[in-house]
């Protein structure tokens, strides 16, 4: 037991939970059919907002993770509203914009680190250790503090993506849920059915933004340390593949896809092809990935099976 | 029907050009309520136009369009369809992926309310709602004749099928005007019979129709009105007997639809 | 002082122009956004580089081979991440998708075979420095403006007067109507990425012998302050392409001057949310409703 729950493997499993809520804060959006280049900017937005939070005002992690999940709302509704009330593309290009305009000023922004970022953010780790022992709770079955304190800590994120999935499931089989995906498949037809398309596609927006901002949290209080190169671009691009890959109908999708790329990417970590880590290579992997998989099988890994309406009273 | 009814649709001057080219000119329709009103014209006459404009897909350039009272040139579709205006499309735009029945209850969306709250905790309020919501898709689709299709994926019904699945949704937002354009078009005589009954059904309800049609047989036995259509403009308007009559309208049809003029001699 | 600033703003403004012309003239065609054009800019600055450090070559075969070099990368970008996906039919995400996935695959191998470190370029021209009036300019300022002077021109050149221009504005109005015509819209196509590719390799190497370097993360800046050009002239218009590099360059340089250097890229940025909450349709475009229709 102590060896399967090691603090390697552990990590890896919190790392994957984090990252299938960031696959499925884009994935949100794409319910609607639109692209989102931003959530990298709202996961910037969050992190900080909890490293500051915390860092600068002894914020406890009750409360910076909500104010990591609002803050990216209230910058969504009019970023959202500005680009989603026009075509397709605007969005991709206002949200690329958003992302790297995120970057560019938390790098000058001297509070908050400049390029070198905040450090020293209480870990959830760390808090959840010095708990049990305050509580002079003996690990079980052999674990060490850390051990235990981590496996909490992966059971606290995979709740929250618990969380998160059952929200988008149960929205999904509702109203709000027809609404987006009847823009999804023909915004025109939606709009002419009396649905009012820009609204529901700056909820979807606002809704992913909240997801990324709530993982950006979750992020800085598990990584001690936030910088804004971490969420540059090609973080943007990640999270797109996650989706992409592992299935972009789907909620469980991103999981899948976050499952399958972090899994591996770690799993591989150490392993040499040809005299070349494959890790260096992951974001060439990634944006193959994209290509082929949009090419050949654009709904991704994983697809839902049609839901029986006949059953419903 | 009597001719003091009040108009459910008031269209005046409504015009539209694309650069330099003259879609829709100055076209004036008023459609009384209760009424089945067709909309003819030779191919490339603007009808469609005149329909996108109406319903808020496009923004007129100039002129005016009142729903029951209520000015609604240049507002959002949804916005006209919730104030009582439903349409079909010539193409056809049903969500192909979604069955026959989720096709229509989407349609029930304006006329509920319940959002994330409602659908994420499942309150009372919302399970009453989704429950009426599924009931009045069932009956749309029965009253449209499709009940036995309701898992049936709309992207695999057949042609007539999924014009008449296109109907049931555009009745389920509870419209007062409903507008088919071209609802006949590759139908057989049985079919198109099927659907003449299908409207007349329609109007018993209570709901108006403006109705673009290509099928002489449809629009002679069905309108209560017409309008024609030439080159963007109105031709001429009245009643199936006057327009048949009409010497512009023979001509402007000269060639294209020979049936028309011995059709319901 | 003012003028001269304004002078560095449309030295500079004019490969942004360059840059946004490359999307302007893909998006005319496709109706998409190109997003591995950064790259096809990043690989010119990358072969001019090679071809002046390594081979010696001087500045105007440099320029043409960096040209050539993203012409070719736009070929492989055309045949393996657009005409694949216009054969399916699909939305219009997956082309953007794709796109970025090149995007990535590209930059990410250069970084690889550059470890990430920028490339100096070894400039050959002479460091002169010409004066006008009370205005100054180094002859590396001088070389870029006029080149891309020299492009803008012979691009609406091409698109006016030949056939080709003309076959690429067919294609832009509408690809049906063009191929009724007898448009070969394939052919079309692939030289109209062929020569978006060449603009963006072009202002890779000009930007390249401003900076006296190059690297393989240059793309991502210069992709990005394009598309706010784009923006901010309208969506597929070649006058606003232009115009909107220049005030954007000239912005960027009272920024440097007068604000701060950090913020430089921010206004690109800034412009671009200013232009999609009041007139999304850019300076030159035609209506804001249009931009509304999908």
């Amino acid at each position: 037991m102590a060896v399967l729950l090691n603090n390697y493997y552990l990590q890896v499993a919190t790392f994957v939970g984090v990252n299938a809520l960031l696959g499925l804060s884009v994935y949100l959006v794409l319910s609607t059919g639109q692209l989102t280049l931003g959530n990298a900017g709202f996961m910037a937005l969050g992190a900080y907002t909890a490293a500051l939070l915390a860092t600068k005002a002894g914020a406890p992690v009750w409360i910076t993770l909500p104010a990591a999940a609002l803050v990216p709302a209230i910058v969504a509704i009019p970023l959202g509203y500005a680009s989603l009330r026009l075509r397709g593309v605007y969005l991709a290009i206002a949200t690329l914009g958003f992302t790297e305009t995120v970057r560019v000023l938390f790098q000058n922004w001297e509070f908050a680190g400049g390029a070198l970022g905040i450090k020293n953010i209480p870990s959830l780790g760390r808090m959840v250790q010095n708990g049990l022992k305050a509580a002079g709770i003996t690990p079980p079955a052999g674990l060490s503090h850390a051990q235990l304190a981590n496996l909490v800590v992966m059971l606290f994120v995979l709740l929250v993506l618990g969380l998160a999935l059952a929200f988008v499931y149960r929205q999904a089989a509702g109203r709000v849920g027809r609404a987006y995906a009847a823009i999804r498949i023909d915004e025109i037809a939606a709009e002419a059915m009396g649905i009012n398309i820009t609204y529901y596609k700056v909820l979807a927006f606002v809704q992913g933004a909240v997801l990324a901002g709530l993982a950006g949290g979750l992020v800085a209080h598990i990584n001690f340390s936030v910088s804004p190169a971490e969420f540059a671009f090609s973080r943007a691009v990640e999270m797109l593949t996650l989706v992409v890959v592992g299935g972009s109908t789907t909620p469980l999708g991103p999981v899948l896809g976050a499952a399958l790329l972090i899994g591996l990417s770690e799993g591989l970590r150490d392993f040499s092809l040809f005299g070349a880590r494959l890790s260096d290579y992951r974001l060439i992997l990634y944006g193959f990935l994209l290509m082929v998989v949009v090419a050949l099988r654009p709904q991704g890994l994983l697809t839902f099976a049609p839901r029986r309406k006949g059953a419903r009273a | 029907m009597t001719e003091y009814a009040r108009p459910i649709l008031e269209v005046r001057g409504l015009t539209r050009t694309f650069g330099g080219l003259v879609a829709v000119s100055e076209v004036d329709l008023t459609v009384p309520e209760g009424a089945i009103f067709g909309l003819i014209g030779p191919n490339g006459a603007g009808k469609t136009t005149l329909f996108n404009l109406i319903t808020g897909l496009l923004p007129p350039s100039g002129g005016s369009v009142t729903f029951a009272g209520q000015p609604v040139t240049g507002r959002r579709p949804h916005v006209i369809t919730r104030l009582g205006m439903a349409r079909t499309f010539q193409n056809i735009r049903l969500f192909g992926s979604l069955s026959a029945l989720e096709n229509v209850v989407v349609g029930t969306h304006c006329r509920t309310r319940s959002g994330v709250w409602g659908s994420v905790f499942r309150t009372g309020r919302t399970r009453a709602e989704e429950a009426e919501a599924w009931a009045k898709a069932r009956a749309e689709l029965e009253f449209v004749g499709l009940a036995d299709l309701v898992d049936a994926p709309a992207g695999g019904l057949a042609y007539g099928q999924q014009r008449r699945l296109e109907i049931a949704r555009a009745l389920a937002t509870g419209p007062r005007l409903l507008c088919l354009d071209e609802p006949a078009a590759g139908m057989n005589e049985t079919e198109s019979e099927e659907l003449i009954d299908l409207v007349r059904r329609i109007q018993r309800r209570g709901i108006s129709v403006l109705i673009i049609e290509h099928d002489m047989h449809v629009v002679m036995n069905l309108c209560d009105r017409i309008a024609v259509l030439n080159f963007g403009r109105k031709l001429a308007e009245g009643t199936p007997a006057e327009i048949r009559a009409n010497p512009d309208v023979i001509e402007a049809y000269l060639g294209r639809d020979e049936d028309a003029a011995d059709q319901g001699a | 002082m003012l003028l001269q600033q304004i002078l560095n703003g449309i030295t500079q403004g004019g490969t942004y122009a360059l840059v946004a012309l490359g999307y302007t003239l893909i998006f005319g065609v496709l109706e998409i956004i190109n997003m591995a054009h950064g790259e096809l800019f990043m690989i010119g600055a990358m072969v001019g580089w090679a071809l002046v450090t390594l081979f010696g070559w001087s500045l105007v075969p440099a320029l043409l081979g960096g040209m050539v070099g993203a012409a070719l990368l736009g070929v492989v970008l055309e045949f393996t991440a657009l005409r694949p996906l216009r054969r399916q039919g699909g939305t219009n995400l997956s082309p953007l998708i794709s796109t970025i996935g090149l995007g990535m695959v590209v930059q990410n191998l250069m970084v690889r075979a550059t470890n990430g470190q920028p490339l100096s370029f070894r400039v050959p021209l002479s460091e002169g420095v010409i004066r006008l009036g009370p205005l100054q300019m180094t002859t590396a300022q001088l070389v870029v403006l006029s080149v891309s002077i020299f492009l803008m021109v012979a691009l609406q050149w091409t698109l006016s007067r030949t056939r080709l221009g003309r076959a690429v504005r067919a294609v832009s109005e509408n690809p049906e109507t063009a191929a009724l015509l007898g448009v070969n819209v394939s052919a079309v196509i692939l030289a109209t990425v062929m020569l978006a590719a060449a603009l963006g390799g072009a202002a890779g190497v000009l930007v390249g012998l401003s900076f006296v370097s190059v690297s393989a993360t240059m793309g991502l800046p210069y992709g990005l302050k394009g598309l706010a050009v784009i923006i901010l002239g309208g969506l597929g218009n070649v006058k606003g392409a232009v115009a909107g590099g220049l005030i954007i360059g000239v912005l960027e340089a009272l920024t440097v001057a007068y604000g701060g250097a950090g913020y430089k890229d921010a206004v690109a940025f800034g412009f671009l949310f200013l232009m999609l909450l009041l007139r999304p349709q850019g300076l030159f475009g035609i209506s804001a409703a249009a931009v509304r229709r999908s």
